[in-house]
């Protein structure tokens, strides 16, 4: 421990990410070892939770004096992982020591990942650096750019992540003792990553089948959204029909509270915002990046943020606020060409919609044949807070919004 | 497959087309027994007839007006306008007439306005410009401009049967130029570019005459070591984004070359779409090479100045890479 009298010491808690169900996470590993000078927002540790990897940053400048967990051990929310000794000046001793894990604001100011996500203020770099540095979790202030003005390409940032992968284990973890964060070079994260998320993912789904569940589905006529598809790329835009849907989805929520609430112990909470889960498969397993506030952006800004939580989801860089907060959730397993499905309600949320493949379909109607393009969408429901009506209306309206093709010209 | 030039593949699908379908008629100045100032139409009077190919008044604005009632009275007009410097007479019918009459009533207009820009002979400032931008500017028109003898052949084809305007844009430097023609029938589909060469480092984005001065720019580059990909857009409207974009997102980096006026002119369409559609993956801004802001000079020293060549394509591209030529 410190000696007495030393620099003041800083607590390196685990931090949740908005209070939801998250109240564990796995350490993976220390990427720091004790005695290394660390600069604030550096990265000290990898964690997982039932969510996503993420990182543990400094809270503030100074000496890691030690580490109070094992990789591979489960931490709580709110436990001290370890402790800095600062340099005692004002502008680094009085910190948060706790955090509630309730108050976004604050979890975006002392957030683990905060320092990762957050906009670099002086990077002079061309999109394609930037795009390359953030998929790889390259700091792109510590580059040097070779292009005209010092402009940093993509030559800089590959050079540097070809520099990463050439020296998985850091210089200083070699010369100290005891090390815990030396691993073989080949093997960037040890197998219980794996099973740590895993561990996760199963007490959450347990959770989930504890919640008295019911299924409802109707088929819906996809015709308009496929239009709307093509009007948009001709229009040079972009947008998946599973954007479109969710568009539609966010907008019949509004009429429909009680699908958009929660089930709170003593009664039902209905939530004031829309934030819609999209369930995107990775690598690691299924992760949930959430929409905040859907019914606030148009097509064309779920489409933008979707590819962007897509990407930070496959490159496990999502932070706590971007998987947290879900209101509602879609499953979408159209592109795998599954034609019928029901979704694991995504508890707190009451409600998850599964939404499979279109298939062009001939029906024999009004006397003469017709091609539709239909899917079944079926949406599970927690039974303490839905009915079965509440649901058949919810998707009723679903049905006419995507039928009518009028919510996806943005009305 | 047979050799021939520029010129000759133009009146070889003129010919055709006309064999083809009687609807189909040319109009111009000095068409007929002279044979147009290019020599394009050259014989075709003595074969088909005064009625089916007409010498007109010297008045573009008659001319075109008289192609636009004929489109729509059932006949495929093509018109020969001498110089593209002469098109702007040709806008009051384009624009108000020919690209909105199908909006308007139940009609077609399927007519094809033929013309030449384009400077290094010395044609001086009324007789050398590029005026892709603005004929392009107008929806409901299409505008096409071949570089090769087969591109030619095989778009007019596809130009004199579209049911649409269509402004086919030639260059006085290219009717010279020889290639490998397609025998019979040969279309080419009009709104798909052409990639002329594949690189992975630049990709160069011409039409007209400036794609032979992109591909003469991507030898000498890859004497630099850079691989440059060369896109022909042969189609200015439709634009076909989907080549440009994909080629983008592999190479990173653009370099748009037009022989217009710089300012406003087609290179700003084509960078803006690139910056809509592949920004994430745009190593350096796109790069306009166009020509100077200024009326063509007579001079051809001069002229050469203000034009964009390989050398200053060449230039562009270093440029990028915060090199000097």
């Amino acid at each position: 421990m410190s000696a007495p009298g030393a620099r003041p010491l800083i607590d390196v808690t685990l931090v949740g990410a908005g209070g939801e169900y998250m109240d564990s996470a796995v350490l993976i590993e220390w990427t720091v070892t004790p005695g290394t000078a660390v600069e604030e927002g550096q990265t000290l540790a990898v964690v997982e939770t039932a969510k996503a990897a993420t990182e543990v940053t400094a809270p503030a400048k100074g000496v890691l004096q030690e580490q109070l967990a094992k990789p591979g051990e489960e931490v709580g929310i709110g436990a001290v992982l370890a402790r800095i000794a600062t340099g005692g000046s004002a502008r680094e001793a009085p910190l948060p020591q706790q955090f509630n894990g309730h108050d976004p604001a604050l979890a975006a100011a002392t957030s683990n990942t905060a320092g990762l996500h957050k906009r670099l203020p002086a990077a002079f770099a061309s999109p394609l650096a930037k795009r390359i540095a953030r998929e790889h979790g390259i700091d792109l202030a510590g580059l040097k750019g070779t292009g005209p003005g010092g402009r940093i390409r993509r030559a800089d940032v590959e050079a540097q992540l070809a520099e990463k992968q050439a020296q998985p284990v850091r210089a200083d973890a070699q010369s100290r003792a005891p090390d815990l964060t030396s691993r073989p070079a080949e093997s960037p994260r040890p197998p219980q990553a794996t099973e740590g998320y895993r561990r996760a993912m199963a007490a959450h789904m347990v959770r989930a089948a504890a919640i008295p569940a019911f299924t409802l589905g109707l088929e819906i006529d996809g015709a308009k959204l496929f239009e709307a598809r093509s009007r948009i790329k001709q229009q040079g835009g972009r947008a998946t029909l599973n954007d479109l849907i969710i568009s539609a989805v966010a907008r019949t929520l509004r009429n429909h509270p009680r699908v958009n609430a929660q089930w709170d112990g003593a009664g039902v909470l209905f939530n004031a915002d829309i934030n819609i889960g999209i369930a995107v498969a990775t690598d690691l397993g299924l992760v949930v990046p959430v929409l905040h506030r859907t019914d606030a952006m148009d097509v064309e800004a779920i489409a933008g943020r979707m590819a962007d939580l897509r990407v930070k989801a496959q490159s496990q860089r999502l932070s706590p606020a971007e998987i947290s907060g879900g209101t509602f959730s879609i499953s979408n397993l159209g592109s795998f060409g599954i034609t019928q499905f029901t979704a694991a309600l995504n508890p707190p949320a009451a409600a998850i919609l599964a939404v499979p493949a279109f298939r062009s379909v001939t029906l024999f109607e009004d006397g003469r044949l017709e091609t539709r393009k239909l899917a079944h969408f079926a949406l599970t429901a927690d039974h303490r807070v839905l009915d079965g009506a509440d649901v058949a209306r919810f998707l009723q309206d679903l049905k006419i919004s995507i039928e009518s093709g009028n919510v996806l010209r943005g009305e | 497959m047979a050799r021939m030039r520029y010129a000759e593949a133009l009146r070889d699908a003129l010919r055709s087309e006309m064999l083809r379908d009687d609807k189909v008629v040319l109009y111009g100045e000095d068409i007929g027994i002279y044979g147009g100032v290019f020599k394009v139409t050259r014989d075709l009077q003595a074969e088909f007839g005064d009625l089916r190919v007409r010498d007109t008044p010297i008045s573009e604005q008659a001319m075109t007006y008289m192609c636009v009632g004929a489109a729509i009275s059932g006949l495929k007009p093509v018109l020969e306008i001498m110089y593209a410097d002469f098109l702007p007479l040709t806008l009051d019918a384009l624009i108000n007439q020919a690209s909105v009459l199908p909006y308007l009533w139940p009609v077609r207009v399927p007519m094809v306005i033929r013309t030449q820009g384009g400077g290094g002979s010395g044609a001086g400032a009324q007789h050398s410009k590029s005026l892709d931008a603005l004929v392009a500017h107008i929806p409901g028109i299409k505008v096409v401009s071949p570089v090769t003898p087969a591109d030619a052949k095989g778009m007019l084809t596809a130009a004199i049967r579209d049911p649409n305007p269509v402004v086919f844009l030639e260059h006085k430097l290219l009717y010279n130029t020889s290639g490998e023609v397609p025998d019979g029938e040969h279309v080419v589909e009009l709104g798909k570019a052409h990639i002329l060469r594949e690189g992975s480092d630049v990709t160069l984005i011409a039409n007209s005459k400036m794609v032979l001065e992109a591909e003469k720019a991507a030898e000498d580059l890859a004497k630099r070591g850079i691989s440059a990909e060369v896109i022909d857009l042969r189609s200015l409207r439709p634009l076909d984004t989907d080549t440009i974009v994909a080629s983008v997102k592999k190479t990173s980096r653009a370099v748009v070359i037009n022989e217009g006026w710089r300012f406003g002119g087609f290179g700003a369409e084509v960078a803006a779409t690139i910056t809509e559609q592949a920004f994430e993956y745009l190593d350096a801004p796109v790069c306009r090479i166009g020509g100077f802001d200024r009326p063509i000079p007579y001079s051809q020293p001069l002229e050469a100045a203000v034009l964009p060549d390989a050398e200053k394509i060449i230039a562009g591209v270093l440029a990028m890479d915060g090199r000097a030529g």
